[in-house]
């Protein structure tokens, strides 16, 4: 079983490991009620995690039966109820931009494990019986004495015309992007010096499954840590939190928001995981994600929501975020 | 002596933070939570800054309470919620905009002020859903700048050296932000 502990103690574990140059595992739940942090992770497989750094998970059982999911999605006007609430926040100024969830009843012909081990994302973490992600969204990086993160809004199918033109002229897009990356800038600042936006609303094309692409926009920030960092390695992370992308700015009265929304606890979706080698750290923020609770099934997922955002919109985005990159 | 922050918590605070650093190293600069800072605070400082921040300024009693206080002391510059809360304090009023402006970059029509000196083209990042109201300004405040749709953009005090811009210097996508908080630290 694995032992969860208070995020401040989580946080004293890592700092002890960095300074000794230990390789960890680590996660935080949204609340910042619970983490854990595991040591030489390599070495056990009661996780299961794949990251850029590292993986302890090789991908040579996979059989021939695809795992695939269905969702009930949730009743338009239950997700209208709580999107209605983050609206009047907008309005008032409590917010500028505020990420809402939901959970989405599916039913999978797989267990965790084995869909841990067939879909296809940069960063995967998996606690069977409890819960699998198969996160796109990077949180932060440190190599060297750098930190960088790569704040993602905005995707578009990229065989319209002028795919690229479109979202790059997209006024709502554009505005949620430049309130990412203030508040980016803003978090990379509390715990480095010389904050730089290295690329601003860059393009990957990403393919899916079924042939089709989507551009994705996103941002570089970079920042300057101290020489020693590694020492302080478990309280870098933990100020960051909870992670800009997923909740919004102002972070303080936007968690006051969301929680008025959403009413019921995330738990370890949106919150991070991440991985340090010894030498340099990758982690990402825990989207893309499928929770077991008693035997049922609930796919997470959410968008941004600014004043200019239509609830008939963003409910449909939600349940598009509803599958398995395979 | 120090610059102080004083810090709505915001999240833009630390963007804020940064600008000043880069601008007036010669002091150190104090980042206090709004409802932490002290009259010994104020009384120790050369220039104030006032964050921006969620929400309106009359939930922030003891920001008010620190314009009180600082008023006929030093330079004082307010950021946003910051700069309606000075409004405020000389006796404006705020106006709700039916659709808020979060995000956005805006041009604005500026007069001829040591803020805005040294700058050609104003181009400014703004995140708010009120404004101070243009028929509410007192007297004893001018309005320096304006937005497209005719907002109160930014002030100065006529006679005290008190300036409020309701836009973000400090943001990614505000131009010469830099220069207006350098033209801040002149006074």
């Amino acid at each position: 079983m694995i032992r969860y502990i208070s995020p401040d103690k989580a946080k004293e574990q890592m700092n002890n490991l960095g300074k000794e140059r230990k390789s960890f595992l680590f996660a935080f739940d949204y609340e910042l009620s619970k983490a854990f942090v595991i040591e030489e992770p390599l070495r056990q497989k009661e996780v299961l995690f794949s990251t850029p750094l590292g993986s302890n998970h090789s991908a040579c059982c996979l059989k021939k039966d695809i795992p695939s999911l269905k969702a009930f999605p949730i009743d338009y006007s239950l997700y209208k109820q709580g999107f209605d609430k983050i609206k009047l926040s907008l309005l008032r100024g409590d917010s500028y931009l505020a990420n809402y969830t939901v959970a989405t009843p599916i039913k999978i012909t797989h267990s965790l494990e084995e869909i841990f081990s067939y879909v296809n994302s940069p960063f995967k973490l998996c606690l069977p019986e409890e819960f699998v992600c198969f996160s796109p969204e990077r949180f932060v990086r440190i190599e060297n004495n750098s930190i960088y993160t790569h704040p993602m809004k905005g995707t578009i199918d990229a065989s319209i015309p002028n795919a690229q033109k479109i979202i790059l002229k997209d006024k709502k897009e554009t505005a949620e992007h430049i309130t990412i990356v203030d508040l980016l800038r803003n978090d990379i600042g509390m715990v480095a010096k010389e904050v730089e936006v290295l690329r601003f609303r860059y393009m990957d094309k990403i393919t899916n499954s079924k042939g089709g692409s989507i551009l994705q926009v996103s941002s570089e920030i970079k920042g300057s840590l101290q020489e020693d960092w590694k020492k302080d390695i478990g309280s870098i992370i933990l100020r960051l939190l909870p992670a800009g992308s997923i909740c919004g700015a102002p972070k303080e009265s936007t968690l006051r928001a969301i929680n008025r929304a959403e009413k019921k606890p995330r738990g370890f979706y949106s919150g991070v995981f991440g991985y340090f080698d010894g030498e340099r750290l990758d982690s990402a923020v825990l989207i893309r994600f499928i929770e077991k609770k008693n035997e049922e099934y609930f796919f997470r997922s959410g968008g941004g929501i600014t004043v200019n955002s239509q609830c008939k919109k963003e409910y449909e985005e939600v349940n598009q975020k509803i599958y398995l990159p395979l | 002596m120090h610059t102080l922050l004083i810090d709505n918590h915001d999240s833009f605070s630390y963007n804020v933070f940064h600008l000043l650093k880069k601008v007036a190293s010669a002091l150190p600069i104090k980042v206090i939570s709004c409802e932490k800072v002290k009259k010994e605070d104020i009384l120790y400082s050369r220039r104030i800054i006032l964050s921006p921040g969620g929400g309106l300024p009359t939930e922030y009693p003891n920001l008010m309470q620190s314009i009180y206080l600082a008023e006929k002391h030093c330079p004082i510059l307010g950021i946003c919620l910051g700069h309606q809360a000075l409004a405020i304090h000389f006796g404006a009023k705020l106006e709700h905009l039916s659709l808020p402006f979060h995000g956005l970059q805006s041009n604005l029509k500026t007069i001829d002020c040591p803020l805005f000196q040294g700058i050609e083209e104003v181009k400014v990042a703004r995140y708010h859903s009120w404004v101070v109201a243009k028929h509410s300004l007192p007297n004893t405040l001018q309005t320096t700048s304006l937005s497209e749709e005719g907002h109160i953009m930014s002030f100065q005090h006529k006679s005290l050296p008190i300036w409020g811009v309701q836009f973000h210097p400090e943001s990614f996508v505000t131009r010469k932000g830099e220069q207006m908080i350098s033209n801040f630290f002149k006074l």
